[in-house]
């Protein structure tokens, strides 16, 4: 099935105008960590940082234990997918050993 | 002769038993962590919510059993008529929209534009982000002074909104926000059910001159049955669970109890007023109502549903 160029065209535009608006609460986010204390609150609000803060980041690490966050985080998630793909893995194995179409 | 030949078969069907036995206990053996987990952390919880929807509990004097006034209490109270208002609300309106809207994003990824895998991931990277982090951001983005949505439309001439502090628009804001996180899991399965779509149907369709619409309603509406059957069973279940972000962004309910849904009362009952045994009787009638309405879908629905 081929498409007119036109017909592509407008799915293109249709997709990039719903993709702008999934993507720019994230843009906003990294945007306003960026900002300074007073930027953030500035009407009309800005899109780009006049002087990128970059040290609101550092800061955010110091105010709070990041590190070990992290390594709680990386925990959880290793224990999580091993503990669910060994039932998962033992599981289906069981039922298609189990199951009375397999072939020997 | 004829006793040898019986007393090999004899001991053949013994080795296949034996072997058999081998299986069922490898089998077992395997299934044992997974049903520890289970029965631990799903099946003996489960049981212990419907017990102590019987009693009265506040985790630290003992329990007293009173049967089943738990449960008249429940109808008795004024907040329990808005959850359920509120949680049919909030399905009513996000299922529906999360359904179409994900559905017509994979109809048009599917026509073989380029880009594909750029758009795919866009869609889902909200999906993969905590809905925590992202009900914060959008915490921000909905204020009513500085909030960039009332800057973007105050640019078109409309608002200034209260989003999620006005009593009208507070379950709306939380839906607006459930549907852009959630819309790319449902894109990416849609998607992968109208990849499977053999082409053949739709060639022979064109020979047979079926219009672009009565090939949609004709080839990919059944093709897809199985997956949209799926994404509405899921997506009943995992709307009627909503908690977090009501939780994050509307903290006590909202203004005016407005988004006070069936699962945030289950929590004040239990960690703000300590009534574990309300707050249980709660969870056996959402997972009473769940299990009923998928059973419900099971029956009216999959009969309907177009397995290959």
């Amino acid at each position: 099935m081929r498409l007119s160029l036109l017909k592509k065209l407008i799915i293109h535009l249709v997709l990039i105008i719903l993709g702008i608006t999934m993507v720019v609460p994230f843009l906003w986010m990294v945007s306003t960590s960026l900002k300074g204390f007073h930027e953030i609150f500035r009407y009309p609000p800005t899109w780009i940082p006049e002087k990128p803060q970059w040290s609101n980041y550092l800061q955010v690490w110091k105010l709070a234990p990041f590190g070990r966050f992290y390594v709680n985080s990386v925990f959880v998630a290793v224990a999580t997918t091993a503990g669910l793909w060994s039932s998962w893995l033992t599981g289906a194995w069981t039922r298609s050993a189990s199951s009375p179409t397999r072939c020997h | 002769m004829q006793e040898t030949q019986a007393s090999t078969a004899l001991s053949r069907k013994r080795a296949e038993r034996k072997r058999a036995v081998k299986r069922a206990l490898v089998g077992y053996t395997f299934l044992t962590p997974a049903s520890v987990i289970m029965l631990c952390f799903i099946f003996i919880p489960v049981g212990m919510a419907f017990y102590l929807s019987l009693f009265d509990w506040d985790l630290i004097s003992p329990k007293t059993f009173v049967g089943f006034r738990n449960y008249v209490r429940i109808f008795n109270s004024r907040d329990f008529y808005i959850a359920v208002r509120n949680t049919l609300y909030f399905v009513g309106v996000q299922l529906p929209l999360d359904f179409c809207i994900s559905l017509g994003i994979a109809l048009l990824l599917n026509q073989k534009i380029r880009g594909l895998s750029i758009y795919r991931t866009i869609f889902f990277t909200p999906v993969v982000t905590s809905t925590v982090a992202v009900s914060a951001v959008w915490m921000w983005l909905y204020d009513p002074f500085d909030g960039l949505f009332n800057y973007l439309l105050s640019l078109i001439g409309l608002g200034p909104y209260r989003w999620l502090n006005d009593p009208k628009m507070a379950m709306l804001s939380v839906i607006i926000m459930t549907v852009w996180k959630g819309l790319g899991y449902n894109v990416v399965l849609f998607l992968a059910g109208l990849q499977n779509i053999e082409p053949s149907l739709y060639e022979a369709a064109a020979i047979d001159g079926a219009r672009p619409f009565q090939q949609f309603r004709y080839i990919t509406l059944p093709q897809l049955s199985p997956t949209m059957y799926f994404v509405l069973i899921m997506g009943v279940i995992n709307s009627f669970k909503v908690f977090t972000q009501i939780d994050v962004m509307t903290p006590g309910g909202g203004p005016l109890k407005s988004t006070l849904v069936v699962v945030y009362l289950i929590y004040q009952q239990a960690f703000n007023s300590f009534r574990f045994g309300e707050a249980s009787a709660l969870s056996v009638l959402l997972s009473g109502f769940i299990l009923l309405l998928t059973v419900l879908q099971r029956v009216f629905l999959e009969k309907r549903v177009h397995y290959n």
